[in-house]
């Protein structure tokens, strides 16, 4: 149980705090994120955290600020379906773990087809493959992903 | 209930709390280079963030602003007045944005003017726009220039001193910021000028401005909208 909300907290919250942050301090303020934050009373917070931080932002690379968020959230959505579907089925478990990848990267892809509004960026597309693998690989100490024995049986 | 069931809707659960925090960055998520909306809509909203954006609209200008026309958009505390004046007239600037005291005094303010120099000429280009400078404000002294980013946009930016005798809240200390970004392949570029004055309680000196007070929001919010 214990390693189980270790591994939640390392695998899933930390990323998606990291992402979150990388939001709340250099995006658009523009996006609904905001409106949340101002509904949950912590507005002006994040507004001093925004000045706080906004020197270190001539110094950040594009894609930490526009590609990494993306991609925590796919380290996170993998690491999580990971973790539920740890030791079942190999079909079923693949394409649950598969998630945070196809709707990551997919959504670029559909980017580049025209399918989905915005505009294709290489790098997101890049960092959210590198992301899902590098879940599957971070986690595979604790989850084994070969096949079970359940899968030998069917 | 099988094991199977609780880990489908476990993964239902989970998929979609990811989603909805994916719809708190929406939509700008997959719009970061290249936001080509040319039919925005013209001026400024206002959001329940106590901010509201300014967006740039060519239909509005005359002459120089509007030869030398640029989209960009930035977003500013809703407490902050909009100049009237900007961006009609000979006014050098699109926008003007200002946080005064209640006897108009200047505590900080934001504009935007039009440029249209290349990045090589920036350092010449801003001992130009220094020198018109001087001849506005009493006192003025030119203190630092050098390059300097904003967002993800490289620029040139000089810093400046003035002075302001017999306001309302006596003498005052002007400090002056004005960023020149350059034009890309599909758009101009733009002059960023900042002021502050001792007057606010929070901007404590010229290395101050854009860097303390509510500036830092206004500018870290500033985008070219055809980037």
């Amino acid at each position: 149980m214990r390693s189980r909300v270790s591994f939640i907290l390392l695998h899933v919250v930390l990323p998606l705090l990291v992402g979150g942050l990388i939001y709340a301090c250099w995006r658009d303020y523009t996006l609904p994120m905001f409106r949340w934050f101002e509904l949950m009373g912590v507005g002006p917070f994040v507004q001093q955290l925004r000045i706080t931080m906004t020197p270190l932002q001539a110094g950040l690379p594009s894609w930490v600020e526009y590609s990494a968020p993306d991609a925590m959230w796919v380290y996170a959505l993998t690491a999580f379906m990971a973790l539920v579907w740890k030791g079942t089925n190999f079909r079923v478990r693949a394409i649950w773990i598969s998630a945070g990848l196809l709707l990551g990267a997919g959504s670029e892809l559909g980017q580049l087809a025209g399918f989905v509004p915005g505009s294709f960026d290489a790098w997101d597309l890049f960092l959210c493959v590198l992301a899902g693998v590098l879940a599957l690989v971070l986690t595979s100490e604790r989850i084994s992903f070969k096949r079970s024995t359940n899968d030998v049986a069917t | 209930m099988t094991s199977q069931l609780k880990r489908n809707l476990l993964s239902v659960a989970g998929l979609g709390i990811f989603v909805l925090l994916a719809l708190g960055s929406y939509p700008s998520t997959n719009s970061n280079r290249n936001n080509n909306n040319s039919s925005k809509p013209t001026g400024v909203t206002t959001h329940s963030a106590g901010m509201t954006t300014y967006s740039n609209s060519s239909g509005n200008f005359t002459g120089n602003l509007k030869d030398n026309y640029v989209d960009f958009s930035f977003d500013y505390p809703s407490a902050w007045k909009k100049d009237p004046g900007a961006g009609k007239g000979d006014s050098p600037n699109f926008v003007k944005v200002e946080q005064t005291t209640d006897d108009q005094i200047t505590l900080e303010n934001f504009a935007v003017g039009y440029f249209t120099g290349q990045r090589e000429f920036m350092p010449k280009l801003a001992n130009q726009l220094s020198e018109q400078f001087s001849s506005g404000f009493p006192e003025y002294k030119k203190v630092s220039e050098g390059e300097t980013k904003v967002g993800r946009y490289d620029g040139y930016e000089f810093r400046f001193t003035a002075h302001a005798s017999n306001t309302p809240k006596g003498d005052l200390d002007v400090w002056g910021r004005v960023v020149l970004l350059p034009g890309a392949d599909n758009r101009k570029g733009a002059a960023l000028i900042m002021l502050a004055t001792s007057a606010s309680d929070k901007v404590r000196g010229v290395d101050d401005v854009g860097e303390k007070g509510e500036l830092p929001m206004v500018l870290n919010s500033f985008k070219f909208d055809k980037d």
